[in-house]
């Protein structure tokens, strides 16, 4: 589904990614970890097609994104950024029926179609938002917003979910309800990149984590792995106190320093 | 809010316009033994009008009807600009004019007058063509100077278009100054707008313009909601944000181009209508776009109405007029949003 090898990017003469090397497969739900500036962001946003990397190659569903038209690689492609601020006065519901923008294209105007309405609200049900469906996006919570966003996102109904810190602003319920319908979303064959700062969420409901730090792939690998691995301490700098859950399976970390 | 049907806005609108296209036709003057005074026609006097072959129904025909069209033309295309505009840069205090283009027409348009193009055989249709230039020359430049590849940064682009006004301003100026008397007054007069003496002729050149740019507009509408919160999220709806910005500026180049050439640079009615029509119908450009472009319309008919009526016999320029009470009426309109949290964009 994606295949990166040795991408880089940078900007304005600065290095900010050099040699990433991944493969996703339909049904993996991966986490990116480092912390801050590690190159997380730039590193989701050139899998989405809104940045060219400056060397290596990359495909998503078998080409470069940045060569594939947009409509066509919205109906299979799903980004959620970091930031999000709407200029003007939107309706929940309205925020949430753009999801389907790229699968409807007909007529001058390209009017919501019933059908879209109910998938629109459907998507609002999941992310247990229905109820605020006539409210406007700007009235709302962070976390309200966020998870109209994430509706948004399952509206599109994407093969491939790209988001950026989707749990920030998300009280750990709802960050618990999120990670656990996204690793539901990836039974039917879709296939989830998530950067998030929450490592234990990531080691719980991830296959695989790769860590990034500086702009470099640290390490990729199963999440119990790489949360046990000396790696995890090198990149954010802290000791940590590691355990496992009573279940004897889940691992987590706390900061011990 | 709750919000109304797009059918019935639309209908609302329509109706409102009708009725102030209709009070607009009616009204009339009629010079009496030294006093001015207006009347309103019975609608049988009206329908006279439209059937008779008397002075009264010339008048009627080719003055009156043409300046209604025109008001009307004028008034849909600048709002619908406006809704453009807000869309495109992201801001609700956008205009058609923030990105220069009414400075570079009005440049055009000195300029036109200092070389005495208005005296020459083009008369006034060619202040209005030389304007028309100026607008669509100053859109191409400002974009020119703001697009990074097939990106068209909003904080750029308003930069380029700020930068660009006070230059023509400046230019306009130096020209002026070089003008005689009577040229200068010309050129102040142009440049307040104006409707009088609009005739079908030109509106003939302008209204297969205006009528394009709406239904790009229209066409561009859904793209505009992608658009709302930032090209990469417009992208990851499947919406090519640089295409959408630079399709909308063609439409609006030639809305406000058109619109400038027949009525000279008409101030507010392109900020002021999208706002309060957005207030009433809602965000989505599907709808706000042809409700603001009737409104629009409506509005400037109304204006120009206006202008005829409070120093009747004599006329104020249709755009002192909207400036007069729109710059207050948008302040009322600010403090209120401000007191009540609804201020957006902020």
């Amino acid at each position: 589904m994606i295949e990166l090898s040795q991408i880089q990017f940078a900007y304005a003469g600065n290095q900010v990614l050099g040699g990433i090397d991944l493969q996703v497969e339909p049904g993996e739900l991966i986490a990116i970890v480092g912390p801050n500036g590690a190159g997380k962001s730039t590193l989701l946003r050139i899998i989405a097609g809104l940045l060219t990397p400056s060397a290596g190659t990359l495909k998503v569903f078998g080409k470069p994104p940045m060569e594939q038209e947009r409509n066509q690689l919205a109906r299979r492609l799903a980004y959620l950024s970091q930031s999000y601020r709407m200029a003007f006065p939107f309706t929940v519901l309205e925020v949430v029926l753009m999801g389907r923008y790229a699968h409807n294209r007909s007529g001058l105007l390209r009017l919501d179609r019933a059908a879209d309405r109910e998938l629109a609200m459907a998507a609002l049900a999941r992310c247990e938002v229905q109820d605020l469906a006539q409210r406007r996006l700007d009235e709302l919570s962070g976390g309200e917003r966020r998870r109209v966003l994430i509706a948004q996102a399952l509206c599109q109904e994407a093969e491939l979910l790209l988001f950026d810190e989707p749990t920030a602003g998300l009280d750990p319920k709802h960050a618990i309800d999120l990670f656990s319908m996204l690793q539901s979303e990836c039974k039917n064959k879709r296939s989830v990149l998530i950067v998030t700062h929450d490592l234990n969420l990531a080691a719980r409901f991830a296959d695989r984590l790769l860590l990034l730090h500086d702009g470099k792939q640290l390490a990729l690998g199963p999440s119990a792995e790489i949360l046990a691995s000396a790696a995890i301490t090198e990149a954010f700098s802290i000791e940590l106190h590691r355990g496992t859950l009573p279940d004897g399976v889940t691992p987590y970390v706390v900061p011990s320093t | 809010m709750k919000r109304s049907s797009p059918a019935f806005a639309i209908g609302v609108a329509l109706l409102l316009t009708l009725l102030a296209v209709a009070l607009s036709a009616m009204v009339y003057g009629q010079l009496g033994s030294g006093a001015a005074a207006l009347r309103l026609a019975s609608p049988h006097r009206l329908l006279s009008w439209f059937l008779d072959d008397d002075i009264e129904s010339k008048i009627f025909w080719r003055l009156r009807l043409p300046r209604i069209v025109g008001a009307a033309l004028v008034g849909a295309g600048l709002a619908g600009a406006g809704c453009a505009f807000q869309a495109t840069l992201r801001n609700p205090l956008a205009e058609p004019y923030t990105l220069g283009v009414s400075s570079g027409a009005a440049l055009f348009a000195v300029l036109a007058i200092r070389f005495g193009l208005d005296q020459s055989f083009a008369g006034a249709a060619g202040v209005g063509l030389a304007a028309l230039v100026g607008a669509l020359v100053t859109v191409y430049v400002v974009w020119r100077i703001a697009a990074i590849g097939d990106h068209l940064p909003p904080s750029t682009l308003l930069l380029a278009g700020i930068t660009v006004a006070m230059f023509c301003g400046a230019l306009t100026m130096v020209v002026q100054y070089t003008a005689e008397v009577g040229e200068v007054y010309r050129m102040v007069r142009w440049m307040m707008g104006g409707l009088d003496g609009v005739l079908w002729r030109p509106l003939r050149f302008a209204a297969p313009g205006v009528l394009l740019g709406l239904m790009l507009l229209l066409y561009l509408a859904r793209d505009f909601n992608a658009l709302a919160a930032g090209s990469d999220a417009a992208a990851s709806l499947g919406t090519h944000a640089g295409r959408t910005i630079t399709l909308a500026f063609a439409a609006s180049a030639l809305l406000v181009g058109a619109g400038i050439a027949v009525a000279g640079p008409i101030g507010f009615v392109g900020l002021i209508v999208p706002h309060v029509v957005r207030a009433l119908v809602g965000a989505d450009h599907r709808v706000l776009i042809p409700v603001s472009a009737i409104a629009g319309a409506g509005t400037l008919v109304l204006c120009d109405l206006g202008a005829r009526a409070i120093l009747f016999p004599a006329e104020l320029p249709v755009g002192v007029l909207t400036a007069l009470f729109g710059g207050p009426f948008f302040l009322a309109l600010l403090m209120r949003e401000k007191r009540s949290g609804g201020l957006w964009g902020g």
